[in-house]
């Protein structure tokens, strides 16, 4: 759906040594059909560059982007036709109101006129405005703005969503909103190419990521694929009902869990294996006498990951 | 005009600025100033015990200003607004996103922009039916002074608009001054010994309105001119013509030129606009120069003199479109490192000097080739001192735009900015020193001159040449010495640009 070949994007930093900034070096990619693909890395990292460069807005120094195989340098409103996109700092017109913001870009985007009042309607719908759709855009708070934003963003029914940073500013419960609705679009074909701060979003709803930093790409792939490539490990915690069991060293004696920490309760070690392997540990331990009560994994969050990537890099 | 009425952008504008409670106050006030305005004239046309004709024309004249200032300079400010203000506020993106194309988008805002403004100038519009009633106007001259007002307006609108999308963070009140230059030169009488050609803008509709025939006989022409300004007629290739239909052909091919700038740009990444095609860009000084030509009057002037004016002119333009042509660092580093189209080093080194002085030789033949046809029989003409006068201009022009050009490319926050500074100190400090030296006192300081200001051209003729053939021969000699000099420099910055940027350590 989305192609980046070799993607460079050079800036010139007057002043400062290294005196050219490379926002985006040599970045090769694709975001297939029907993906939630999240670009994640820290500020600066060349996340909103590489958008922009994605919906034609930015030329790249090197390199092609395509969009359901079109060139986007080459033929830019052609390859708009397939995109929404929303920016992560962003006004809105103001002085229109709701219906009129969502009507000009529906026009803009070149719907058939007479299918235009009820996109509109349903677009806000879908949206939860529905009870501002004669507020002015001014009224409307922060994160109704960003919803509106999204509205605009796909109110020509695109097939790719490109979201630069569409959770930020909105509170715990716009969020949950935000990342329902954006579940929503995907079940609805909905290609999403997202760069989100906020990585627990992120993990939840994508299913394929790339780390940036500093313009590189240091990972990319399925969302399970670039956990484990980044060495995150499952790792299992068993707490007893009571103490007296010898846990520690029942495993111990078992072998091959590494990093086993245990108290006279409960044990937490690294697991390797797969679900059924586990089951038929747990079974093992009852077996031998052990009081389980409580069987819980421990998973690396993205976070951790992105953790361990990027060196600590702040978000 | 249906596409206009439902282009999106045009309907946005019309929807924000046109909302019935700011109608009812702009009408409000508009009625009320035109109550007031009216009144005054024609009490004081009253007191005074002149005739209701002579207090139609004073109100007529104050209608058709008023509507001009609203229309043409409110007007252009708010295009000069629309693209600034956008990219400001980042909503200009999501434009740029949309499936408009470069000219809807550009229709949109030349038309939608200036809405309020066109709405106050119709509630004016029964004042000057009330003057032109009272002065006894015909409708024709009223509708055609109409067509004047709107396209002259339109014209400046069309030139805010290009400057709005060139003006970047910081450079607002410039081109605010700018703007407000550009409309005050419109409205100047442009009717001169050498060009004879009445004023473009639209302060004249009234004089449309009050010159009561279309007859270019019965208007003043120039049989009666004697410095002043004759009536409503220009000097076309040395025929009298009158000025409506010259003023709407060329405000006309103004608004085309403008608008070919936006469009061709609006919807690019700021780091790559180009404001023409080398091939437009040759063609617009083609049309200026043809321009000049046609309402210059060569019977007022030597050959010399003549000569030097359309010099001048052209030094003005190419310099204009030299700067147009100017590639930033962005632009250039892709054109050398792109894969495809990719310019080789030689070619980008010498950029823009090709297409300018392409442009520049042509003007220079152009002006001698006219003249030599052109002079009148026994006047001190010589083709050859013509020639070397436009080979003078010629490299002087690509100088300095290669300095601009090579200054350009440096990486520093305004490098172009910087570069003006430099030429601008350059020429201010060397006319201060060459003045204390009394370089321009004496006919043989005048070739010293040539080696640092372009000035000493237009007095070069054979015996001026005859003082001096070395110094003059040094003073070519150097400029190309620079030129060569700017050549090589920028081929520097090239290569480093052409090189693979370092990138930043990984943590």
């Amino acid at each position: 759906m989305i192609t980046l070949d070799k993607v460079t994007k050079e800036f010139d930093q007057p002043g400062t040594q290294p005196s050219v900034l490379v926002a985006a070096d040599q970045l090769s990619f694709t975001v297939a059909a029907g993906e939630v693909f999240g670009l994640i890395g820290p500020n600066g990292a060349g996340k909103t560059t590489t958008l922009k460069m994605a919906c034609g807005l930015m030329a790249p120094t090197l390199g092609t982007i395509t969009v359901n195989q079109v060139n986007v340098e080459s033929y830019p409103e052609e390859a708009q036709k397939h995109i929404g996109y929303l920016a992560d700092f962003f006004s809105v017109y103001g002085n229109l109101k709701v219906w009129e913001y969502v009507d000009y870009f529906a026009r803009a985007y070149k719907l058939a006129p007479r299918h235009i009042p009820d996109r509109v309607r349903e677009v806000i719908a879908l949206v939860g405005l529905e009870t501002k759709t004669d507020s002015f855009v001014d009224g409307l708070s922060r994160g109704m703005k960003q919803r509106l934003g999204i509205a605009r963003a796909i109110v020509h029914d695109p097939p790719v969503l490109i979201l630069d940073e569409p959770a930020s500013g909105l509170d715990p419960k716009a969020r949950l909103e935000l990342k329902n609705l954006l579940r929503q679009l995907n079940r609805e074909g909905k290609t999403i190419f997202i760069t989100s701060h906020v990585l627990s979003d992120l993990q939840e709803i994508c299913t394929s990521v790339a780390i940036m930093e500093k313009g590189k790409l240091l990972h990319v792939g399925s969302l399970a694929g670039v956990m484990q490539s980044a060495g995150a490990v499952r790792r299992v915690r068993i707490r007893l009902a009571q103490a007296g069991f010898d846990l520690w060293g029942w495993l111990a004696n078992r072998g091959a869990f590494a990093d086993l920490q245990a108290d006279a309760g409960s044990a937490e070690f690294a697991f390797p294996g797969s679900d059924t392997e586990l089951a038929a540990l747990v079974k093992e331990l009852v077996q031998a006498g052990a009081p389980i009560c409580v069987v819980e994994e421990k998973a690396d969050t993205l976070e951790t990951v992105f953790s361990k990537i990027s060196g600590g890099e702040v978000m | 005009m249906s596409g206009l009425f439902s282009n999106p952008e045009f309907i946005r504008h019309t929807r924000s600025q046109l909302r019935p409670n700011k109608l009812i106050s702009a009408a409000s006030i508009s009625f009320l100033l035109s109550f007031a305005v009216g009144s005054f004239i024609v009490r004081q046309r009253h007191l005074a015990g002149t005739s209701l004709q002579g207090a139609g024309v004073d109100l007529l004249h104050t209608a058709f200003i008023l509507q001009a200032l609203i229309l043409a300079g409110g007007g252009g400010i708010a295009c000069l607004n629309s693209i600034f203000s956008e990219k400001q506020q980042n909503t200009f993106d999501f434009q740029r996103v949309t499936r408009l194309t470069s000219l809807e988008l550009t229709i949109g805002k030349l038309f939608g922009a200036p809405l309020l403004m066109y709405f106050l100038c119709l509630c004016l519009t029964p004042l000057t039916l009330y003057g032109a009633a009272l002065a006894e106007v015909e409708i024709t001259h009223l509708v055609a002074a109409y067509a004047v007002l709107l396209v002259a307006s339109i014209a400046y609108h069309s030139f805010t608009l290009l400057l709005s999308l060139l003006s970047v963070r910081g450079s607002q009140i410039a081109s605010i001054l700018l703007a407000l230059l550009v409309l005050w030169f419109a409205s100047v009488n442009m009717w001169s010994p050498f060009v004879r050609l009445h004023a473009l803008g639209p302060f004249d509709a009234s004089e449309v309105a009050l010159s009561h025939t279309w007859e270019v006989s019965r208007l003043d022409t120039v049989k009666t001119w004697d410095y002043g300004t004759p009536g409503f007629t220009d000097l076309f290739w040395h025929r009298p013509v009158h000025h409506l239909p010259v003023l709407l052909i060329v405000d006309g091919c103004l608004i085309f030129w403008f608008l070919l700038g936006v469009v061709r740009n609006i919807k690019k990444d700021p780091e790559y606009y180009e404001l023409y095609s080398p091939a437009q860009f040759l063609g617009l000084a083609v049309f200026l120069n043809l321009l000049l030509a046609s309402f210059f009057e060569t019977r007022w002037a030597t050959p010399l003199d003549a000569q030097s004016v359309f010099l001048v002119f052209n030094i003005v333009i190419l310099s204009l479109l030299g700067i147009a042509l100017l590639r930033t660092r962005e632009r250039m580093r892709s054109l050398v490192r792109g894969a495809r189209n990719r310019v080789p080093v030689s070619l980008a080194a010498i950029w823009p000097a090709p297409f300018l002085g392409l442009a520049a030789v042509l003007a220079g033949l152009l002006i001698v080739g006219c003249l030599h046809y052109a002079h009148t029989p026994g006047s001190a003409w010589s083709p050859e001192f013509a020639l070397l006068r436009s080979l003078f201009f010629v490299i002087w022009i690509l100088r300095d735009i290669q300095f601009l050009q090579f200054m350009d490319l440096r990486p520093s926050k305004h490098p172009l900015a910087m570069a003006f500074l430099y030429l601008s100190i350059y020429y201010v400090c060397v006319s201060f020193f060459l003045t204390a030296a009394g370089s321009f006192r004496t006919p043989q300081g005048t070739p010293i001159t040539s080696i640092f200001l372009p000035t000493p051209v237009f007095v070069l003729d054979a015996k001026a040449w005859a003082l001096a053939p070395d110094v003059w021969t040094i003073g070519f000699a150097v400029q190309l010495i620079l030129l060569a000099l700017f050549f090589y420099l920028q081929s520097e910055r090239i290569r480093e640009l052409r090189g693979p940027a370092t990138a930043l350590p990984n943590a």
